[in-house]
């Protein structure tokens, strides 16, 4: 039996009043300005090449000098969040940029805990450092943290003091995933590559992009040090062979060389076009709700959420946009099933004001077995003991 | 139902492109135990159904790991020779073990001896070999262990000093065999470590503290070709390398490894191709216009132990064809082009049927592809290509040589049913590829290709 080590990542209440996040509801995702080529498969991953139209040349994403480690960072609302970080990037952006890369950390491994100044952090007037993915998953710790407006009765006096106190997730580190690291090793590099789908047994684990290939490369490995979510492991594990999609080109009618070619050109699109409409599955069509973080110089840096439909596969990301759209940076995290319903129910509480009868109603189940729904999501905490003891006493 | 004949020359062509290619090393794919346990699989099947074929296949030019594999297998089940046979079979595995590099019989011994394989051909070959070696003392210092295992387990008797050497006490007492008397010394004196093999002089300069560099100053003049190639980089330029006597392949490889190219080096490999085109006559390549389609793509890099080997090796059959084949008709499509005299590098990803077109385009009525035979941008186009190709390209004809095995496929992978690959290890072995490929590909029969095979072992 082999065991695994989980990465975890909370969030800390401090006193202090915690703002509500991703509240701005945004169109379905799309990959503006990016283009799939075929995928390459390796055991029960499928890595799919994305290609940028439009050469960016204004913006650059590099490694950040930060060694890995756990660390710990203060929240301008006085949280606390810390997560195992394994790298940070540097986004910097402006006209007259150089292709400069920053030396490239010293691997420091889980041994001390070590604060970190903020999220996303300045460094000179067209530069942010950043933690990739964890701008997101904080956003999915720091969802509905805050207390209610009205003080109900049923609530606990800790939650209308502190919000939810402390809140933790966790995810699967790349490294535990059998043969990722062979997969990302024997990948094949696209030219003019800036991005990346990866899939695990046909479902989405990930989606990274960066604004331009000089970037990708160095940064192709980090995908290794990610963090993924647990239902991925359980796929790498069950399902260790991925069959080949193998698109067969119509040659049929063709009459002259030029028209191989012609036909090796729909084929590409017809590939693009499958990895949009087919492998994305619902993504095109899933709401989002988002969140501006930064606004450097005319981009938007912000994360997202999915409508966190309980009966789907749901992801929260971060992405760079254009203000016409085009990606420069994304990452997604893919939510497990456990994780996207708690979610589900603080967003679903939290639209109904923590009012319990008005909850249960809009949720189609009755007052009692909701508050067993709260307990087994693990916030029992949040309602008074007697509410709790009343209401066992009712579903018997 | 396919025929038994049929079987059996395909079953053939699967066991002799793969010992054309596997050596049972890693690959970009794959690890060296998945190769090892892949391509002893296919020897144990093949000599467990066709024995006599199997015998005779050691006169192929199978490569050295696979024809000491062959050895091997065959002295270990020397009980299913037919009794019409023992004495082919012993001949063919004595001249098999004369023409294996001497570190190959020796890791073949040990092997035997682990393996506790120990019959009376087993032993007689081992004492042919040794005793009928020209410097078997030499052997005897550079492969001291090895020898002395090989002498215990044949029951050798042993001529001169080395008995004594492999197995008396060297203490307190000289040797008059020169070279074994410096054996001795070196254990004790700094002068006659200079004076040993260096692989040996390696082992003791740790003891007595000669600095590598210092090593390697002194015994410039006593290296070996392969010794020189290996400390190419350590030595800063002090050890000076042979090119003429390094093989093609080998050639190129160190060659794809230095950052620049004086005017000296860059005639290196042009002269390596011309001496193996004047060793083996013209290529047996159809008429017309020939185009070399030769993948760079990433997985050319291959693993840490063959060091872009896939490159150097279609690195050199492009020379080789460039200097085989008239100038205005032969045409290199690299995957990922390179500029005009400048080397390749193997990176990106393998887009080979565009090359295939670009190659179409230009004209050209016989295609050679050098890959891997993995394609994936787009995966499975190749092959449509190709058929669609050959309906608008009159006497349309392509070769694939593949220069590595597949473990999981158990074969070296084809892009196409049409184009079975043929296994190439090094791009000096071309010209009998070549000749060996119109067996594969024209759908030959079993007897034309045992023809084929006889006659190689005739001139053999």
């Amino acid at each position: 039996m082999q065991v695994f080590k989980k990465a975890i990542f909370s969030i800390i209440y401090q006193p202090s009043t915690i703002t509500m996040t991703m509240h701005t509801l945004a169109p379905p995702l799309e990959l503006t300005g990016l283009t799939p080529a075929p995928a390459q498969v390796c055991g029960s991953f499928r890595l799919v090449p994305l290609l940028r139209a439009a050469p960016c040349e204004d913006v650059r994403l590099t490694r950040h000098a930060m060694p890995a480690g756990v660390k710990v960072v203060d929240l301008p609302d006085a949280t606390k969040y810390t997560a195992f970080v394994p790298h940070a990037l540097r986004l910097s952006w402006g006209t007259a940029l150089g292709g400069q890369v920053l030396p490239q950390d010293t691997a420091g491994g889980w041994r001390c805990v070590e604060g970190v100044d903020k999220l996303r952090k300045r460094e000179g007037p067209d530069a942010l450092r950043f933690l990739p993915l964890h701008l997101a998953l904080e956003g999915l710790l720091a969802l509905h943290f805050s207390p209610p407006d009205i003080q109900w009765a049923e609530l606990s006096a800790a939650f209308h003091r502190n919000g939810l106190g402390t809140r933790s997730e966790s995810g699967v580190p790349g490294a535990l995933l059998p043969r990722y690291d062979e997969a990302l090793r024997t990948f094949e590099l696209h030219r003019g590559q800036v991005g990346m789908l990866v899939f695990v047994a046909d479902a989405l684990a990930s989606a990274f992009v960066v604004p331009s290939p000089a970037d990708y490369l160095p940064l192709h490995r980090t995908l290794l040090g990610d963090l993924y979510g647990e239902l991925l492991l359980q796929y790498a594990v069950l399902y260790p062979h991925t069959p080949t999609v193998q698109a067969t080109p119509d040659f049929a009618g063709a009459t002259s060389l030029a028209d191989l070619r012609a036909g090796l050109d729909t084929m590409r699109r017809e590939w693009a076009d499958y990895t949009h409409r087919t492998m994305l599955g619902d993504w095109l069509e899933r709401p989002l709700r988002t969140e501006t973080v930064y606004k450097p110089a005319h981009l938007r840096l912000e994360r997202f959420l999915t409508d966190l439909d309980p009966t789907q596969a749901n992801h929260i990301g971060e992405r760079l946009l254009r203000k016409n759209g085009e990606v420069l940076y994304l990452k997604t995290f893919h939510l497990s099933a456990a994780q996207t319903r708690r979610a589900y129910l603080l967003s679903q509480l939290a639209a109904h004001g923590w009012n319990l009868q008005r909850a249960a109603l809009a949720l189609n189940t009755t007052v009692p077995d909701l508050i067993g729904r709260v307990e087994a999501q693990g916030f029992g905490y949040l309602l008074t003991q007697g509410v709790r003891e009343r209401a066992v006493k009712a579903r018997r | 139902m396919p025929s038994p004949e049929t079987v059996a020359r395909q079953d053939l062509l699967l066991f002799l492109n793969a010992a054309f290619a596997c050596t049972g090393q890693a690959e970009f794919y794959g690890t060296a135990d998945e190769q090892r346990v892949s391509v002893a699989f296919l020897h144990e099947y093949v000599r467990g159904n066709y024995r006599r074929l199997y015998a005779r296949l050691l006169a192929a030019d199978v490569n050295d790991f696979n024809a000491a594999e062959m050895i091997f297998g065959l002295l270990s089940t020397g009980r299913e020779t037919p009794p019409d046979f023992r004495a082919e079979e012993n001949a063919l595995l004595r001249a098999a073990l004369q023409k294996l590099p001497p570190q190959r019989v020796w890791k073949l011994s040990q092997r035997l001896r682990r393996e506790r394989v120990n019959n009376r051909r087993t032993r007689a070959l081992l004492r042919d070999f040794a005793l009928g070696h020209p410097d078997l003392t030499f052997q005897a210092v550079k492969y001291r262990r090895k020898v002395r295992g090989a002498a215990q387990h044949a029951h050798l008797r042993l001529p001169g000093e080395l008995p004594d050497f492999l197995f008396g006490p060297h203490l307190g007492r000289t040797f008059a065999t020169p070279l074994l008397e410096t054996y001795r010394q070196a254990r004790y004196s700094r002068e006659a470590v200079y004076a040993l093999p260096y692989s040996v002089a390696q082992g003791l300069a740790a003891k007595h503290g000669i600095e590598p560099a210092t090593l390697l100053g002194r015994m410039e003049g006593r290296l070996t070709e392969r010794e020189r190639l290996r400390v190419q980089r350590r030595s800063g330029g002090q050890v000076a390398l042979n090119p003429e006597r390094l093989g093609l392949t080998e050639l190129a490889s160190y060659l794809l490894t230095r950052p620049e190219l004086g005017p000296e080096q860059a005639e290196w490999l042009p002269r390596a191709v011309r001496r193996v085109l004047k060793g083996a006559g013209a290529l047996a390549l159809p008429a017309g216009k020939v185009a070399a389609v030769l993948d760079n793509s990433y997985s050319a890099s291959g693993s840490r132990e063959k060091r872009s080997r896939p490159l150097a090796l279609a690195y050199a059959v492009g020379e080789l064809l460039r200097a085989g084949v008239p100038e205005e008709s032969f045409h290199a499509f690299w995957t990922h082009p390179t500029p005009a005299g400048t080397r390749p590098r193997a990176r990106g990803q393998s887009n080979l049927t565009e090359r295939l077109l670009d190659a179409l385009d230009w004209g050209a009525q016989t295609v050679v592809i050098v890959s891997d035979g993995v394609e994936n941008d787009p995966p499975g186009a190749f092959h449509a290509a190709l058929v669609a190709a050959g309906r608008l390209v009159p006497r349309l004809s392509a070769l694939h040589f593949n220069p590595v095995f597949d473990a999981e496929a158990l074969q070296v992978r084809s892009l196409s049913p049409l184009v079975p690959a043929i296994g190439l290890r090094a791009a000096e072995d071309l010209p009998t590829a070549l000749a060996f490929a119109q067996y594969v590909v024209g759908g030959s029969g079993l007897g034309e290709l045992e023809g084929y095979l006889h006659r190689r072992a005739a001139l053999w």
